[in-house]
């Protein structure tokens, strides 16, 4: 016997034996047939194998067909279908490639999964040169780096999967404000990224209604259960409404008094500036969420007082007599709400 | 080096997708193209060389022409039907489209951002198909207040590689100058970073695009570039050398602590609650997050910075009963 057959070879051979094949080939054609499974290994061996070359050919894009010959388990035979259009190059132009490159390749080191990585290749033979993203960038229009990250990869990598399969999905979740850990069993829909984080948007099966679930929350593995093409995925401006509470809403604006030289990254945004007698600032800011604007407030001690809205000043309040209580050791805490 | 089983499955498909499309092509060029050593391009010719299907008679295999690539030219003869199967996958079609997205949601408030969200605006639509829209599957929408001026001469210096200084609020709301030389921007999390060498530390910082006031380039060059560093992906750049360890023991409503601020350790309590460890590289932001999360907060560790918070808070009130 010659060099050992690696995998790689092994899965070439099977890939062009299936798509060469003119009747589908039962597992036994296959390990008779087929370079690299022709070695003495057992047959649970070969079945772990060939399950895992299966995978792999669908991974790498084969539409893998299986036929069921005669009803029996055994007889199963595989094919690989030669798409009749190739599926989703047939309209990309050289525009959209490049394009495209540079937005993968300014993602590759912190995207999550590895598919960018395999499309990024997929880019490449399809003919994406390297330095038409450098005179972009040149030109002044683009980022340098862009880093991303989910602290979930494998959360992302599950609801892409079921989201582009619609399977549907289950995992260990920890509520929001309760702390405690449920078990969820969602439709994913879409994958939501905010300033605040990466969130799935789905259908909760059991409670019947659409959720939001922050992907730091999501406590353990997420399984794929159940058939493919399982639901359907509503249109988007269904998703959109669902998404609504982590999707920036009405712009208010705040009246605020700065000491002289504070809240510098207020006032950076403020669109209005003007100067009082007693040395301070009033500025005019905007904000989208009143929590989150009350809470970077709060932040800023004796160097801001919110004027209006009355909804905010109050919320600041709550904040900072929370705070002061803190110092207080006679309280422990628990009678504060929250 | 062991490559994963995937990646070289990709690239050797890939290979001859290009090659029947381009018909020959050098090793060299393959190579660059691929970015792999001319070596493993040899060996991914030398393997796809002896794949065929069962039979292993000569008609059944892979095909290059023996005398070209005796020159270094790489031509197909016979690429069994496998080019013809070459598509994108709809999970790489996802992540395509998600760095679209986000390409699209970080350039959206730079100046000239209109041709390129056009550009990446029919790439999604080309990319989607009946069965799935590929372009919705993964949305961006980020808050950033990046003045759009300060974006643009930070390019301007980039390109030309020179030194800038800048007006810049710190964490603690102090405002300082400082001459730095610019090494790469980075988006964290819908925030936009500008990774430096910063002349008045000696060392390499990170600053906050939305906290620089003013920007200036300077006549003199750099010294240093990106690529003189070796810095992490993601937002493990920790700069500065931690002062003290401060433990917070928070109510469930604070996960978002442990959940954007890395921490040494966490420990969750039967009551619902848990603490988290956190080191501190400088105390007014200490101060900052404390006020800003008092909520969330039952205890604190050392008790001289919850007294020192508290101090504050009450200086701030004060301002509210007049």
């Amino acid at each position: 016997m010659a060099a050992r057959i690696t995998p790689s070879e092994r899965l070439l051979s099977l890939a062009l034996a299936l798509l060469h094949t003119t009747v589908p080939m039962t597992k036994r054609d296959i390990r008779r047939h087929v370079t690299g499974y022709d070695a003495d290994v057992n047959d649970n061996a070969f079945d772990r194998m060939f399950e895992r070359d299966k995978q792999l050919l669908r991974e790498l894009g084969f539409t893998l067909v299986t036929i069921g010959t005669d009803g029996h388990g055994e007889e199963i035979g595989y094919r690989v279908e030669v798409p009749n259009e190739t599926t989703r190059l047939r309209e990309l132009t050289a525009t959209d490639i490049t394009v495209m490159g540079i937005a993968a390749n300014l993602w590759r080191a912190a995207a999550p999964g590895r598919d960018i990585t395999t499309a990024l290749i997929k880019l490449r033979a399809l003919g994406l040169g390297g330095d038409t993203d450098a005179s972009m960038l040149a030109a002044g229009l683009l980022p340098d780096s862009v880093a991303l990250s989910t602290d979930n990869d494998p959360a992302y990598e599950a609801f892409t999967e079921a989201i582009s399969t619609r399977r549907a999905v289950k995992f260990e979740y920890r509520g929001r404000f309760s702390g405690e850990l449920t078990r969820r069993h969602v439709q994913p829909w879409r994958i939501a990224v905010r300033t605040s984080g990466w969130y799935l948007v789905g259908h909760d099966v059991d409670r019947d209604d659409t959720r939001l679930f922050h992907f730091e929350r999501i406590v353990k593995k997420v399984q794929l259960v159940g058939p493919e093409g399982a639901y359907t995925i509503p249109a988007a401006q269904i998703i959109d409404e669902a998404a609504q509470s982590i999707s920036a809403r009405t712009v208010s604006v705040a009246t605020l008094i700065a000491k002289q030289g504070r809240a510098g990254e207020l006032r950076n945004r403020a669109t209005a500036i003007a100067p009082l007698d007693n040395g301070r600032d009033q500025l005019e800011v905007e904000f989208t969420h009143l929590d989150v604007f009350a809470r970077q407030i709060a932040g800023y001690g004796d160097a801001l007082v919110v004027i209006e809205p009355a909804e905010l000043r109050d919320r600041v309040i709550d904040l900072l007599s929370q705070a002061c209580a803190l110092g207080d050791p006679e309280t422990d805490g628990k009678e504060r709400h929250g | 080096m062991a490559e994963s089983n995937p990646e070289r499955l990709v690239r050797l498909l890939g290979l001859l997708a290009y090659l029947d499309r381009v018909s020959e092509a050098s090793l060299d060029e393959l190579a660059a193209r691929f970015d792999v050593p001319v070596e493993q391009i040899r060996a991914d010719i030398d393997l796809l060389w002896v794949s065929g299907r069962p039979g292993g008679q000569h008609q059944d295999l892979i095909d290059f022409d023996a005398f070209a690539i005796d020159d270094g030219i790489v031509r197909l003869e016979q690429g069994q039907g496998l080019p013809q199967t070459f598509r994108l996958t709809d999970r790489e079609s996802i992540a395509l489209a998600a760095c679209l997205q986000a390409l699209r949601a970080a350039s959206e408030r730079d100046p000239h951002a209109e041709a390129v969200t056009a550009l990446i605006d029919d790439a999604l639509e080309h990319l989607s198909d009946d069965e799935l829209n590929i372009a919705d599957v993964v949305d961006f929408a980020w808050q950033d207040s990046v003045n759009p001026a300060v974006i643009e001469t930070l390019q301007q210096a980039l390109r030309e590689h020179r030194r800038v200084r800048i007006d810049y609020i710190d964490a603690g709301d102090r405002q300082l100058q400082r001459v730095i030389e610019p090494l790469q921007v980075r988006h964290l999390e819908g925030r936009r970073y500008l990774d430096s060498w910063c002349l008045t530390a000696q060392d390499l910082r990170r600053f906050r695009l939305d906290r620089i006031q003013r920007i200036q380039v300077l006549a003199d060059p750099v010294t240093h570039t990106v690529s003189d560093f070796d810095l992490p992906d993601g937002n493990a750049l920790v700069l500065g050398s931690p002062m003290a360890s401060v433990r917070l023991r928070l109510r469930n409503s604070g996960r978002v602590i442990p959940e954007t601020i890395p921490y040494t350790w966490l420990e969750e309590h039967d009551d619902d609650s848990f603490t988290v460890e956190l080191q501190i590289t400088n105390l007014d932001w200490l101060r900052r997050l404390i006020l800003e999360n008092a909520d969330h907060i039952i205890a604190i560790t050392p008790p001289e910075v919850a007294e020192a918070a508290a101090t504050q808070a009450t200086a701030a009130l004060t301002q509210y009963s007049l």
